[in-house]
């Protein structure tokens, strides 16, 4: 007789055939999401655009074209250039690299932060739940551009990184509200006191059992915890307090251009033009997924 | 003429992967002071069906048939006379009583309004109303508790309050919709005791939508069975109870656990129910049929009378079905 | 409800206190402030001068006894005196009137807004209607507050002021312009899929939003008539100003100082609400969708009432709940938001407060800043509570 507790056993006793059919649904619910493919599409090409291109591109960010300043929009320039003659089509590829890392870094972060201290707060409740909910209180009185604002200000030198850290660290509280309210929810079903019964440690519960329900909003979190840390950076960069010359994000481009905007208005339109896009179809992904994982429509054709 | 007549209702859905043929040609009547039982598995299509009676269905939703109420024409009435039969004629109790009452009005207010939604009172009387109303079903210190939100009651006086605001207007029909699905066994006596108590006092008709038979077998006085949108069975229920003639009938008796089933291994019907968007033709049961012949395949079945005049069967066997021992056929669970 | 309100406040100053200290904490690791770094640059620099700067900012004391005399000052109401020697308080309560106005007005439009645009976005599913306004929401989402607020300061006054100075539109096409905007706006409500439940009374939906638009431009013409054209005629230069919450030096009668704030406050709280609707909206068309599927607008369906009612009375009034814990929590973002775009317009407002501080590296300025910060946001959730439970009844009675 095979021990009742080892992992295989505990997989055929606790999983069914139905969990497996499930990500196919979600994902073929997905791809039907028009508005959400398109974005996908758009958003992959840009990615890699802005982080290929540059290998060939002839103007790197940095360097001074003396010959060409504050030129419009040309065939040598295609994004024209600034008062010192940097390229802008160079600039802003290189400032949507950095919004992005930004951005990821700072979703990654959050969402690993935010749900740990979720569940750890939904499943054990009690003590631990008063306090982590008692510290995500004290998190929210600050707000989250003026901590980092001040921060900022206070390590002029720091790298770019420490951005997406701070961003990270300070807004991971409306994914843990969310998975803290979900497992308070989900401890009480059924299926966690089948586990149990058959024997699983309260780690492999919440890792294997009720974590992969959260799989849909913590995804969809995710998504749009990119495109506000990009919103975000940019109101930054936008008080100087982003990221600092000589190297630049969307926002730091936003701002330059903003001031020069009666003289210069390419300075302002490039970047713009690619913060939203770059946020419009991170925006319709998160919304596609967030459909395909919980369909609230009954589309009906006539 | 019978009260509520229902002829060859169709209900078909509109959907982005086809049309769902949810209810097919079902065709039954209650009359004043009768309870028809409509028993059915999950999709038979017994809560459309219903809906269809009540106008609750979407827009976009494809009703024909017949269905006559009073000697009068539901199907194709512009939507405020609809409105108007529903709550005053026909009342309708639903599954679930802990989310169907609106948690941010005290039970007494929506009482009261649907008091005042068909009938032109005041407030006061209203309320008055609400509080009677919560007397008859039964909720003790009416008065009081009339002030009370929903989350403050049980199941069972939900379920309670639930009926009172479907009665508030007197109507003529009452349709329960599993109404003891959700409840304990002991309140479900209740719930069903109480829908006794009001029949009596008021002689409406009942329909008793359920897919428990020991509920109906307690309640009923015709039973319909459905059984993939279509009515599959349709007689007293004497009649249904000891002498059922259509397979599947046999075997939803046969899967209630009893006394003599004790030790032994549960019986079941093999199989599930097929698909309503691209149906065979032929019996939608021949997939799961024990007596299964060629002709079943082929040829739908029609609703037509066996042994006596009020007593319907669809199901093309339906003469030799009282001689063959359907039950044993249909095979016991294997446990392995 | 007493009661509850005081429960609530009681847990509220565990939470200041702890708040403070963070707040403390991050405060003083903005380094030397900017006046003693000048001084420590100049060549000739004597350590007298260093130090009584340093008393000036209080940063010669050990951080523990800087706390404690802070915090003590703090709640006595002495807030000390930022770098220029001008008292804080004071300072801060003039800036802050002027912020105030912004987020109490972009707060009720785009939360107004937003719920009508959700509310009739849900009933009317998939019309053009619907999507059109979720394509706008999703777009306004992802657009900066910066960029939104520059582009309207460009496109909305610094082109559109010289036009109108002098308008040079006929009232014919002026006309034509209104029947094309309400042939579209029926057209947009026609439905695409012949999927809808009830046709409900959108009618008491679009009287609402059509009636506060109506008293809207009543009122605008009402001041206008009322205050006589005088403001126009005092300030001829710019109708749509871009620089400030008022023009400076302006005197005039009530109506005609209104009349000026009006003014003022035009493009930065359109940006703010533009921003602002988009969210509430997609939140609220998600609120409303999950209760108009839910079991009790089913029962409320069958007991008869009309659609109408049964949208407003049972959906909208649950579907609002929600919204209200949002729009509570959001008031870090808000107050972000309003940073920038007082930025951009030129505002003396708490925005201005924060950068002038920003730069100086005043600690007194900061910690006084980001307390006042705390405490909004701490207010403004027990308010959002007291609301929530007047609203629901479980929470209240619970």
């Amino acid at each position: 007789m095979a021990d009742v507790t080892t992992p295989e056993v505990l997989d055929e006793r606790e999983f069914t055939i139905a969990a497996r059919s499930q990500s196919r649904t979600i994902m073929k619910r997905f791809l039907r999401h028009r508005p959400a493919m398109i974005s996908l599409v758009v958003l992959v090409l840009l990615t890699l655009f802005v982080f290929l291109f540059p290998l060939v591109w002839k103007w790197p960010f940095t360097t001074r074209d003396k010959t060409a300043l504050s030129q419009k929009p040309s065939w040598n320039h295609p994004f024209g250039t600034d008062g010192l003659g940097k390229d802008g089509l160079g600039r802003v590829m290189r400032g949507t690299q950095r919004s992005l890392e930004i951005a990821i870094i700072t979703a990654i972060l959050a969402t690993v932060v935010g749900v740990t201290l979720g569940a750890i707060a939904g499943y054990f409740r009690g003590f631990v739940d008063a306090l982590i909910m008692r510290f995500t209180d004290l998190v929210l009185t600050l707000p989250l551009l003026v901590v980092v604002a001040v921060v900022s200000v206070g390590n002029p030198d720091a790298p770019w990184y420490t951005i997406p850290f701070l961003l990270g660290i300070f807004g991971w509280t409306y994914l843990a509200r969310i998975v803290r309210a979900e497992f308070m929810s989900l401890r009480e079903k059924e299926f966690v006191e089948a586990a149990r019964a058959v024997g699983a440690k309260d780690r492999r519960i919440i890792f294997r059992h009720i974590l992969p329900n959260l799989a849909g909003p913590i995804i969809v979190s995710a998504t749009l915890t990119i495109a506000g840390a990009i919103l975000t950076e940019t109101a930054l960069s936008f008080l100087g307090l982003g990221v600092r010359a000589p190297d630049v994000s969307l926002g730091f481009l936003i701002q330059e251009g903003l001031s020069a905007f009666n003289t210069r208005p390419w300075l302002f339109w490039f970047p713009a033009v690619a913060i939203v896009v770059v946020c419009l179809t991170v925006n319709f992904i998160g919304d596609g997924l967030r459909d395909a994982f919980d369909p609230k429509q009954n589309r009906i054709k006539a | 003429m019978k009260l509520l007549e229902v002829s060859g209702l169709n209900v078909r859905f509109p959907t982005e992967d086809g049309v769902v043929h949810a209810v097919r040609d079902v065709s039954f009547s209650v009359d004043r002071g009768e309870v028809l039982g409509i028993v059915g598995e999950s999709g038979s299509g017994k809560s459309v069906t219903s809906m269809a009676v009540m106008s609750l269905l979407p827009r976009s939703t494809l009703i024909d048939g017949s269905i006559l109420y009073d000697g009068r024409e539901l199907i194709g009435l512009p939507r405020k006379k609809q409105t108007s039969y529903r709550g005053s004629e026909i009342g309708m109790i639903f599954q679930d009583p802990m989310t169907s009452l609106n948690p941010v009005y005290s039970i007494g207010w929506q009482l009261a309004e649907a008091v005042r939604a068909h009938d032109d009172v005041g407030r006061k009387p209203a309320w008055q109303r609400a509080v009677d109303l919560l007397e008859l079903v039964g909720i003790p210190q009416a008065k009081d508790r009339a002030e009370s939100y929903p989350h403050e009651f049980s199941g069972g006086m939900r379920q309670r309050v639930m009926i009172a605001m479907a009665m508030a207007n007197n109507p003529q029909v009452l349709i329960a919709d599993e109404p003891t699905t959700a409840l304990d066994v002991t309140v479900q006596a209740q719930i069903l005791e109480t829908l006794k108590e009001i029949q009596d006092r008021t002689n409406i008709a009942i329909i008793l939508i359920t897919h428990d038979l020991g509920v109906v077998a307690g309640m009923a006085d015709r039973v319909m069975v459905m059984y993939a949108g279509s009515a599959v069975e349709n007689a007293n229920v004497d009649d249904l109870y000891y002498r059922p003639r259509m397979p599947y009938t046999i075997g939803l008796l046969g899967a209630i656990p009893g006394e003599q089933s004790d030790g032994q291994p549960l019986q079941q019907i093999k199989g599930t129910t097929p698909s309503l968007i691209k149906m065979k033709p032929g019996c939608p049961f021949s997939t799961r049929c024990p007596l299964v012949i060629d002709r079943c395949r082929a040829e739908t079945p029609v609703l037509e009378p066996v042994e006596t005049p009020d007593h319907l069967v669809a199901c093309h066997r339906r003469d030799e079905v009282g001689q063959i021992d359907v039950r044993s056929l249909f095979a016991p669970e294997v446990v392995s | 409800m007493i009661r509850f309100a005081i429960r609530r406040l009681l847990v509220a100053l565990p939470l200041l206190f702890a708040s403070s200290i963070l707040t403390f904490i991050l405060v003083t690791n903005i380094g030397v402030p900017k006046a003693i770094e000048d001084a420590m640059a100049k060549p000739n620099v004597q350590q007298a001068q260093i130090d009584s700067l340093k008393r000036q900012f209080g940063t010669d004391k050990p951080p523990v006894e800087r706390y404690v005399t802070w915090v003590t000052d703090f709640v006595k109401g002495d807030w000390g005196t930022n770098q220029n020697s001008v008292e804080i308080r004071p300072l801060m309560w003039e800036r802050i009137q002027v912020t105030l106005r912004l987020l109490i007005a972009a707060s009720i439009f785009s939360v107004v807004l937003g719920a009508l645009v959700g509310i009739i976005g849900a009933i009317r599913q998939y019309t053009a209607f619907d999507y059109t306004m979720t394509f706008l929401a999703f777009l306004f989402f992802s657009i900066p507050t910066a960029v939104l607020a520059g582009f309207l300061k460009e496109f909305g006054a610094i082109k559109l002021n010289p036009w109108l100075r002098d308008p040079s539109m006929s009232i014919p096409v002026l006309l034509v312009l209104l029947a094309f905007g309400t042939l579209c706006g029926f057209l947009l409500m026609r439905n695409r899929y012949r999927y809808e439940r009830e046709r409900p009374l959108s009618k008491v939906l679009l009287g609402a939003a059509a009636g506060l638009g109506v008293a809207v431009a009543v009122a605008a013409v009402f001041a206008l008539v009322w205050g006589g054209n005088t403001y126009r005629v005092r300030n001829p230069k710019n109708l749509i100003p871009t620089v400030g919450q008022t023009t400076p030096g302006f005197e005039g009668n009530f109506s005609e100082r209104m009349q000026d704030y009006f003014w003022h406050m035009l493009l930065p709280t359109v940006s703010l609400v533009l921003v602002g609707f988009a969210g509430y909206s997609r939140y609220m068309r998600a609120s409303m969708l999950d209760v108009l599927s839910s079991d009790y607008v089913r029962t409320a369906r069958a007991k008869g009432i009309s659609e109408g009612r049964v949208t407003v009375r049972h959906a909208v009034r649950n579907a609002l709940i929600p919204l209200v814990t949002v729009v509570a929590l959001d008031f870090g973002v808000l107050l972000s938001g309003a940073i920038i775009t007082e930025t951009i317009y030129g505002w003396a407002g708490m925005g201005r407060f924060f950068s002038e501080a920003l730069t100086a590296k005043d600690p007194r300025s900061l910690l006084a800043f980001v307390m006042v910060t705390a405490i909004s946001v701490v207010l403004f959730n027990l308010i959002a509570d007291i609301v929530y439970a007047q609203l629901d009844p479980r929470i209240r009675l619970g």
